[in-house]
């Protein structure tokens, strides 16, 4: 019979062994190297990191970070969403607006910031501003595809049954959309933080982003791996306790 | 009084209704039968004013439900939510009606927590919870055997009877449209016209 505490206990344990193993290999290859210069070991970057959290450093530029990602990642996912929607459900929108997301989703990021940076200045909106762009492009695709494959019957009943819009938006139309959303939300937040650094590195006085460039300056291999390492942390933290459970918690039916 | 006068249906060039006019009277079950293909759906959908795109006019002030071919549910929400939501109808009104049609206890439950028939008998709640004096119903009972059918037919007749809605059954079961309507309507030919089938 299947157990499903034995399950989840078994699945966390595969999950640390994975990551312990990971941990091993890496701690291998760096006395393999034998050379902190070019791979210092986990214990040398986690006391790295441990010395930045004392100091206060740590939360400062990790703060700073968090911001930026948090800022870029509502306006994308909202903007994103609503053009999703507007093309997925519109087609005249659809053949309009298609090439222009095209071209958007083939601008390079690094053209964005370095076009906002010179438009706006080297100011957060700038940042927040290049990280949104580019993310957006890719949010209303995923969305777009979501909105073409809207239920037509759930529709036609919501239009007899005279629902009001609130409702069939909230009711009928966003819950067909939550695979999508979910899948954006993931991709967005992995890929927004990575360009988070790049603006940070071309042209922010803080964050993580400016701590790897700083790291980069002074040739400080444990410097750039234990920042990178701490918003890995960071992010797994957020994945496993609010993207997860969310998840979880709206797609709850298909579970039963 | 719903009045139907509908000139015409074209899909293109191709003709699917012909020249149908017919009035419901308030508190009467009509059945319209008629073979698969033959415009019922089109015909539906110009009544439930889901298709505007046709030629004539429906008269048709009455506050509306449906019973859909398929239960057309919301799978992501309660059997009760199902109702409330999409009927407007409060939950005190949403429970009893659930009682009515012996869903009490599935009232947390999701769709597809719920056998094929609780699933229709969901659908039934929700149409009659919305407390509509018009009644569509597009064939309802398919793909349900006969002890069910029978079971739903009863059950259909009781609340359209309890409740005196104006009824348009549509099915292609004479044995269905004989046991629920007052009156039998048959929709054939090409394009299609009505044709009131003899007492």
């Amino acid at each position: 019979m299947f157990n499903f505490k034995t399950s989840i206990v078994k699945h966390t344990f595969i999950r640390l062994f994975s990551v312990g193993l990971l941990i091993l290999i890496w701690a291998f290859a760096a006395t393999f190297t034998a050379d902190v210069q070019t791979l210092p070991g986990p214990a040398l970057v986690f006391n790295f990191l441990i010395q930045e959290i004392y100091s206060g450093e740590l939360s400062l530029h990790l703060g700073a970070t968090l911001f930026r990602v948090v800022c870029a990642f509502i306006i994308a996912m909202t903007f994103g969403t609503a053009l999703g929607l507007l093309m997925g459900i519109h087609k005249k929108s659809d053949r309009w607006l298609d090439s222009w997301l095209i071209v958007l989703l083939n601008l390079p990021a690094l053209v964005t910031i370095v076009l906002c940076y010179l438009w706006i200045g080297l100011t957060e909106v700038a940042a927040i501003t290049a990280i949104a762009i580019n993310k957006i492009p890719m949010i209303s695709v995923m969305i777009r595809e979501g909105a073409k494959a809207f239920d037509k019957q759930l529709d036609a009943m919501g239009k007899v049954f005279v629902v009001s819009k609130r409702t069939h938006f909230i009711h009928i139309l966003l819950p067909q959309l939550t695979p999508q959303i979910a899948a954006a939300s993931r991709s967005g937040l992995a890929l927004i933080w990575k360009i988070v650094l790049v603006v940070e590195f071309l042209g922010r006085p803080n964050g993580i982003g400016f701590q790897i460039h700083l790291g980069f300056q002074l040739f400080d291999i444990t410097m750039v791996m234990a920042y990178a390492l701490a918003f890995i942390i960071v992010m797994l933290i957020i994945e496993l306790v609010l993207i997860q459970p969310f998840e979880r918690y709206v797609n709850r039916w298909r579970a039963v | 009084m719903i009045e139907i006068d509908i000139k015409g249906k074209s899909y293109g060039s191709d003709a699917v209704l012909g020249p149908i006019k017919m009035k419901i009277l308030p508190k009467t079950t009509l059945a319209l039968l008629g073979p698969s293909g033959v415009g019922k759906s089109t015909f539906l959908r110009i009544i439930c004013g889901l298709d505007h795109a046709f030629s004539g006019s429906i008269i048709n002030n009455a506050k509306t439900s449906m019973v859909f071919q398929e239960p057309t549910l919301l799978p992501w929400r309660t059997a009760l939510q199902n109702i409330t939501l999409i009927s407007g109808a409060n939950e005190e009104t949403a429970i009893a009606v659930l009682e009515e049609l012996g869903l009490a206890s599935k009232q947390d439950q999701f769709p597809n927590q719920l056998s094929v028939g609780q699933q229709r008998r969901l659908s039934l709640a929700r149409a009659f919870a919305a407390n509509p004096q018009f009644l569509i119903m597009d064939e309802p009972f398919t793909s349900l055997d006969k002890s069910l059918v029978d079971e739903m037919l009863k059950l259909t007749k009781k609340l359209i009877k309890t409740r005196e809605v104006t009824t348009l059954f549509v099915t292609h079961s004479q044995r269905e449209a004989e046991y629920l309507s007052d009156e039998i309507f048959e929709l054939s030919g090409n394009p299609a016209t009505l044709v009131k089938q003899k007492p």
